[in-house]
């Protein structure tokens, strides 16, 4: 059995923090200050059954690229859902970094390094993958926050890496 | 009934299309559908018993093109056109080249359409037959200086409108005598880039109005019966939202004028076929002639749910030359009707329209309900045409009834993966001002929107529901799936998991 997992949702401009955890009596969800017992039983392609606290209803809901269609009790939206392990990450990473500035990208938790795709003088692009770092049993794709010139690399294949450690430098593109 | 036309060419899409093409299978009259790039697999085309192309997504070069469509008719064998509403529903050339190329056009005849196209000779008509026209010029205005005369005899505030205009283009408020000479310009500037005619002609402003409407139905042989009135008083930018039959609050002797007035100005255009005669109502009860929808309306359904009379059945009877079969007296409106128009657009943000895939639909059921729809489940919604998705009716005995049936079927409806107006609807029909029919045209502009139409408890349970689908998800992943949580975890998340849980 896994642990906890938790999401941050936004339901049109109201947001919410869900934690859902499997315990021996079924899942428990927290949202925000609210714990329910809840169970989820997906009916058809985009049909489902919610049970929250013994009361069941009907969910209709469609995941599409960037964001949930859910209508529920009478009413629709559409809620953004986002791990909360992926904000972490990218909380960890400098979200806009300039053009002219160096940018160093740091181990947002603690693992292993599975894979570095780069070498020092490789141009990247942004989005491009640096490397891979497996943690809590996941692998994690570590990106390049903006296009740039590797210009150092601290870390190799089946390294241990504590959280917050420098992986990669990358400095801008031509060097300026 | 109708028995002349083997087969009916439906010059429409949408959700008119698909009412037309089921008036038709019910006929044992069989349908032709015509469709657009945008529109290849579409439900009307889906449901007809056949289909035809005319041409690339734009109307213009598609639902408008008049050779193409009157070409598909030929090849089809069709004897008939019926053209539902909007595109070529009230052009008068149109039902003229039908005519011509020996098809029976279903609506009312050319040179009555012209009539009644220009609102100007339709208020000297009226007037004649002794129909309430809103006080003001017959004639349109040559200048600042005539306006201003015409102005100070009706008084203000007065609206400066379009001769050739509809849907508010050319419109303007003018509250005092100073703003005349600028209004003119900006309404005349508009009714020519809008219509191709600069004509404006002056009204008193009526305050607080209420878009009041009577259906009537008139054959070929002189008979004209009135099927009850509609009120389509919540509008955005003089497009109609929610209407309802009978209108609210009708005084008996006012709803008997209106019905009368409708009757008379129908026999006054000669006219034929379905037909809406709009009047605006005064907070104070007077009522004056508006203008004549030359056409079937979207809201048509409501009186059908009053009355029981299947009015898109009567155009084509009409049209085949036969006589009505109810007199006056014979038409009856019982309880109480609502329409909801679900539109894919974005209430909250200004009703700009919203398009794509209908990922998920959910259509209520039950008791005194109908929907008339254009699109189902896996449709998508395209960019090219008027974002009305489906018409949500409910009847039941009394308005309070009604008003209860519709919140519980725009309850049970979701249209999911476009933006849509059906918590509009149900914002709007909660409102103690809609309840009370207390509400005129201005409601939307004096409530809309609200800081929230989604209550917290229930944002709470979607914002539950949405992560324990992707908490579900990512436990029983298909090869395909990726966690989309931005950039940091892209794609490796749900193999992984597959592979180490």
């Amino acid at each position: 059995m896994s642990g906890p997992v938790s999401y941050r949702v936004t339901v049109g401009e109201q947001e919410f923090d869900v934690t859902v955890e499997p315990t021996e009596h079924g899942l428990v969800a927290r949202v925000g200050d609210h714990e329910q017992r809840v169970a989820w039983q997906a009916r058809e392609a985009h049909a489902a059954a919610l049970t929250v606290d013994e009361r069941t209803r009907e969910v209709l809901l469609a995941e599409a690229a960037d964001a949930t269609w859910v209508a529920l009790d009478g009413h629709q939206a559409e809620a953004r859902v986002v791990e909360a392990r992926a904000l972490r990450l990218a909380a960890s990473l400098p979200r806009r970094a300039a053009q002219s500035e160096r940018v160093e990208l740091r181990a947002p938790m603690p693992g292993r390094v599975v894979a570095v795709r780069v070498a020092p003088g490789d141009v990247v692009e942004r989005n491009a993958l640096v490397a891979i770092l497996e943690a809590m049993k996941m692998e994690n794709e570590l990106r390049a926050p903006r296009p740039g010139r590797v210009a150092d690399v601290r870390v190799a294949e089946g390294d241990t890496v504590e959280h917050g450690a420098l992986l990669v430098v990358l400095e801008p593109p031509s060097g300026e | 009934m109708a028995h002349n036309f083997r087969k009916i060419l439906v010059a429409n899409r949408g959700e008119i299309a698909v009412r037309i093409v089921r008036a038709c299978r019910e006929l044992g009259i069989r349908s032709v559908a015509v469709y657009s790039d945008a529109d290849v697999d579409s439900l009307p085309v889906r449901l007809a018993d056949e289909a035809h192309y005319l041409g690339p997504a734009p109307a213009r070069e598609s639902y408008l093109n008049v050779e193409r469509l009157l070409a598909v008719a030929r090849r089809a064998g069709a004897r008939a056109v019926h053209p539902g509403y909007g595109f070529l529903a009230e052009n008068a050339d149109f039902a003229a080249a039908c005519a011509a190329a020996g098809l029976v056009f279903i609506g009312p005849r050319p040179e009555t359409m012209r009539a009644l196209g220009r609102k100007t000779d339709a208020r000297r008509a009226m007037r004649a037959a002794g129909v309430p026209t809103v006080p003001g010029t017959v004639d349109p205005v040559a200048d600042a200086a005539e306006a201003r005369a015409a102005a100070d005899a009706v008084g203000y505030p007065i609206a400066l409108k379009a001769v050739a205009g509809g849907g508010g283009r050319g419109m303007r408020r003018v509250d005092d005598p100073a703003q005349l000479a600028e209004a003119l310009r900006g309404a005349q500037s508009e009714a020519l880039g809008a219509f191709g005619d600069a004509s404006v002609y002056v009204e008193r402003l009526i305050e607080r109005p209420r878009h009041v409407e009577v259906q009537i139905l008139a054959d070929g042989h002189g008979s004209v019966v009135a099927l009850g009135e509609r009120d389509c008083s919540i509008q955005r930018r003089y497009q109609k939202l929610i209407e309802e039959s009978p209108a609210p609050g009708l005084a008996p002797a006012t709803r008997a004028g209106l019905l009368d007035a409708a009757v008379q100005a129908a026999r006054a255009a000669g006219y034929v076929n379905a037909g809406t005669v709009e009047f605006i109502l005064a907070p104070d009860g007077a009522y004056y002639f508006l203008e004549v929808n030359a056409r079937l309306q979207v809201e048509h359904p409501v009186t059908e749910l009053c009355t029981g009379i299947d009015i898109v059945k009567a155009q084509i009877a009409i049209a085949a030359g036969e006589r009505l079969p109810w007199r006056q007296e014979d038409v009856q409106s019982r309880g109480a009707a609502l329409e909801c128009r679900i539109y894919a657009e974005d209430a909250l943000g200004g009703f700009v329209p919203s398009s794509g895939p209908l990922q998920a639909v959910r259509v209520p059921e039950g008791p005194g309900v109908r929907l008339d729809a254009g699109y189902a489940a896996g449709d998508v919604v395209p960019v090219y045409y008027d974002s009305l998705i489906a018409k949500l009716c409910a009847w039941d005995a009394d308005r309070a009834a009604a008003i209860a049936r519709m919140q519980r079927a725009l309850a049970e409806c979701a249209y999911l993966g476009v933006r849509n107006t059906i918590g509009f609807h149900r914002y709007v029909l909660a409102h103690p001002e809609f309840v009370e029919a207390r509400h005129d045209t201005g409601f939307v502009g004096r409530h809309w929107p609200p800081p929230e139409i989604i209550p917290e408890a229930v944002a709470r349970d979607m914002a539950l529901a949405a992560a324990l689908a992707r908490y579900h998800r990512a436990r029983a992943p298909r090869p395909d799936d990726g966690a989309r949580d931005g950039w940091a975890a892209r794609g490796r998340l749900a193999a992984t998991n597959r592979g180490l849980l």
